[in-house]
This record gives structure tokens, C-alpha cells and sequence, in this order.
């Protein structure tokens, strides 16, 4: 096998991975070249996992669905917080140390800086969670939603009256606020119209109603 | 000094709570992505990896598992059965996310340790090689970055390099074969 072979096969080899085996059973190789070309292969899969991983936050259906991304819906009130914590008598360090045990990376500086600047950053999931280590309502932690604005067709969900069935369902089914639901589905919604896709209101609404289904199978079964 | 704390902060400290799931998801999302990909690549359905990923969340939603020891284990592996299972569904699916049986729990543990281990390693590979594309020249570092991670036509690399697709390959075997060797030379710590 000479170079330009070799060059050739490599490239083989990366364009049609699933065919990867039929390619090498029907080349003429020695010993010594299947090693290197194992070698060469491995390298590249290995750069191309690297280039996998998860889309960016504010893009991955996945992040919207779970509350991960902050929406002006269920927006943490920073005097709120300081109140319902004081009353809870725990520290801003409690607070860090019991959203750590629940699994979120927060120090006692994040909890600060959402009390005495801005919380504007702070995800409907994590609002879901301080409300259920106070012990308190979310309602009593979030400002009164502002108004945003919406692309078109996701407004027009919204104002749809099956949106708030929708939530009223997703708040039951996965035991969260009207608030934090209502936040969750709408930025559901704009993750999916941010990925370049272009569903009309009819396909949102039954795309929402097929997920928050999936999610009442247990509870149902 | 930790204040005294209110009683419902007590009751919640005294009984176990698992992670939130959210939290979870933020932490692990990109291993699974990455796994839920590999799987799919051999059968050339690798863009369906991001719903892989969502029916093994909306999966673990709807049936939450109790008494899971390693999660990183548990999402990874979650979401390697959900790829495997698109592979062996006939169905494309177009209309948004279906209900999708509750499996990630079905495994025994042999099964999640191998599982795991070989999803870091792969991962660990991944970083390394992306680490190492410093040692290629801009151009190469193009070539075999743009074909090889990214999966684009030669032809299209080649127009944007000024060179032909047989050169693109190439720069492609040459620059492989000079990150393999500079991953070794780490690996094996001979590098200063």
C-alpha cells in the first residue's frame, strides 16, 4: 500500500464508519498496516467524540424540559429570598450546603450574590428547590412575571386555553409549581423554535401534550 | 457558625432526598450525549443522539429509580440503551418526543461498571486528542478537524483550503498520525 492508498482508505474509513469492517476484510493490507491503520482510526474516533457532547444550555430541549433555563415566569426575588431564608432561620451557607446535597454546585457566594444583586441567572429548577428546603411556597419566592417577548407562534401557545391544561398536568405530574411548569413548557417551547425548527401552534401544543403524557405514564400505570 | 436550624430545614436534613434530577442532568449531560452518539454512529444515526438522550430522561421522569448508587453510571448508561433501542426500532420518529418504556433500571451492575468505564475512557481519549491538536499547524488542524470531528465532504474542505479532496485526505492521515503520536508521548508522560 502506497500513500496515496493508504490517504485514500483513511478517508474511506471516516466517511462510512458503519462499513468500516467490509472496507478493511476487502483490502489488501499486511499485518503491519492494519496495525497502523487501527491506530489511525482510533485517533480519529477519538476526535470525533470529541466534537460530540451536549448542545449549548439555552439550545438542548433536554435543559428546558428539567427547568434548567432561567425564564422571566418563575424569576427569584432577591428581597424574597433574603425574607423566606431568615424566616426558614438557615444561613445563605445552609442554603448552598442543602441545594449541594440535592445535587447543584452553588457556594455560599452564589446564594449571596442572589440575595444582594441579581438572581436574574437562577433556573426555574433550582427556584423549585430552595422553595422545597425553605419549606415555602414558590410563589413566595418569585417576582411578578415581566413581560417578554415571545416569538409569534410560541405567544400564540401561551394565550392558548390547552397551555395551561398543559401545565396544570406538568405541575401535577412532576410535583413542581404552576410557576416553575409554566416556565418549564416555555422554554421548552423556545429551545425547540432555537434549534431551527418551525412548528406551527397546533404542532407545539401536540408536542407539549405528548410529552407532559409521557411524563403522567407512571403516575397513571 | 451555622445558625440553628428551623424544623422543617431538620426533617429535611434527617431524611434522604435524592438529587434532583435537573442537577444531575447538568453535571453528566455531556458524557451522556457523548455515549448516546458513539452508540448511534455505527449505525449512522449519530444526529439522533440528542433524542436518545431525551427519552432516557423522560424515561427516568416518568418512572424515577430508587437506590442508585452511581448516577453518573446510571444517566450514562440510560441513555447507551435508549440509542441502542433506536437502533433496533424500524420506527423514525417525526411528531415529537413518544412515550418510551421505562428500561434504564434493567441492568445489573457487571453491566453498568462496564458500561461506564468504557464511556470515560473513550471520554477521556476524546480530551486528550482534542488537547493535543495544538501540535498541527493551522491548515492541518483544519483539515482533520472539519472531516474528521465534524464529518464534512472533503470537497468542501478542500475548496476553503485551496487545495484538492486528495490533499485534504492527506493533510487528514498526516495529522492523525501526528496526534497519535503526541497522545502517546503524553500518555507515557515524556512530555516536559
Amino acid at each position: 500500500m502506497n500513500n496515496d492508498e493508504r490517504d485514500r482508505l483513511v478517508a474511506e474509513l471516516l466517511e462510512r464508519p458503519q462499513e468500516r469492517e467490509l472496507i478493511l476484510r476487502d483490502a489488501e493490507l499486511t499485518d503491519r498496516e492494519r496495525t497502523e491503520l487501527a491506530g489511525i482510526v482510533e485517533t480519529a474516533d477519538a476526535l470525533w467524540l470529541a466534537a460530540q457532547g451536549a448542545p449549548a444550555l439555552e439550545d438542548d430541549p433536554v435543559a428546558a424540559m428539567l427547568g434548567l433555563l432561567p425564564d422571566s415566569e418563575c424569576r427569584l426575588d432577591s428581597a424574597a429570598l433574603s425574607r423566606v431564608r431568615k424566616r426558614a432561620r438557615l444561613s445563605v451557607s445552609d442554603v448552598a450546603a442543602r441545594l449541594r446535597e440535592r445535587g447543584w454546585e452553588f457556594d455560599k457566594s452564589d446564594v449571596f450574590r442572589w440575595e444582594t444583586r441579581t438572581a436574574t441567572d437562577v433556573s426555574p429548577a433550582v427556584v423549585q428547590a430552595i422553595a422545597e428546603i425553605f419549606g415555602a411556597p414558590v410563589d413566595d419566592l418569585i417576582s411578578a412575571p415581566s413581560v417578554s417577548s415571545l416569538p409569534d407562534h410560541v405567544g400564540a401557545v401561551r394565550a392558548h386555553p390547552l397551555f395551561a391544561q398543559l401545565v396544570d398536568r406538568w405541575s401535577q405530574a412532576r410535583r413542581v409549581s404552576r410557576a416553575v411548569a409554566t416556565a418549564t413548557l416555555e422554554s421548552r417551547m423556545l429551545a425547540t423554535v432555537h434549534r431551527g425548527e418551525h412548528p406551527d401552534t397546533e404542532q407545539l401544543l401536540r408536542s407539549l401534550d405528548a410529552l407532559v403524557a409521557s411524563v403522567e405514564q407512571a403516575d397513571r400505570g | 457558625m451555622v445558625p440553628a436550624l428551623g424544623r422543617v430545614a431538620e426533617a429535611a436534613a434527617m431524611s434522604y432526598m435524592p438529587p434532583d434530577l435537573g442537577a444531575l442532568y447538568l453535571r453528566h449531560r455531556d458524557a451522556m450525549h457523548k455515549v448516546a452518539a458513539s452508540v448511534l454512529r455505527e449505525a449512522g444515526r449519530a444526529s439522533e443522539a440528542d433524542d436518545a438522550v431525551h427519552d432516557a430522561i423522560v424515561s427516568i421522569m416518568a418512572s424515577p429509580p430508587e437506590n442508585v448508587r452511581n448516577w453518573e453510571a446510571f444517566l450514562v448508561t440510560a441513555a447507551k440503551r435508549k440509542a441502542l433501542d433506536r437502533i433496533r426500532s424500524a420506527e423514525v420518529r417525526h411528531a415529537g418526543p413518544e412515550f418510551v418504556e421505562a428500561s434504564h433500571d434493567r441492568a445489573d451492575d457487571s453491566d453498568l461498571g462496564e458500561d461506564v468505564a468504557d464511556a470515560i475512557d473513550q471520554q477521556e481519549r476524546a480530551g486528550h486528542a482534542w488537547d493535543c491538536l495544538s501540535v498541527l499547524d493551522e491548515r492541518h488542524r483544519k483539515a482533520v478537524w472539519e472531516t474528521t470531528a465534524l464529518g464534512r465532504p472533503r470537497s468542501e474542505v478542500a475548496m476553503e483550503l485551496s487545495v484538492t479532496p486528495a490533499r485534504v485526505s492527506q493533510m487528514t492521515t498526516r495529522s492523525l498520525a501526528l496526534l497519535r503520536e503526541e497522545m502517546r508521548r503524553r500518555e507515557e508522560g515524556i512530555n516536559e
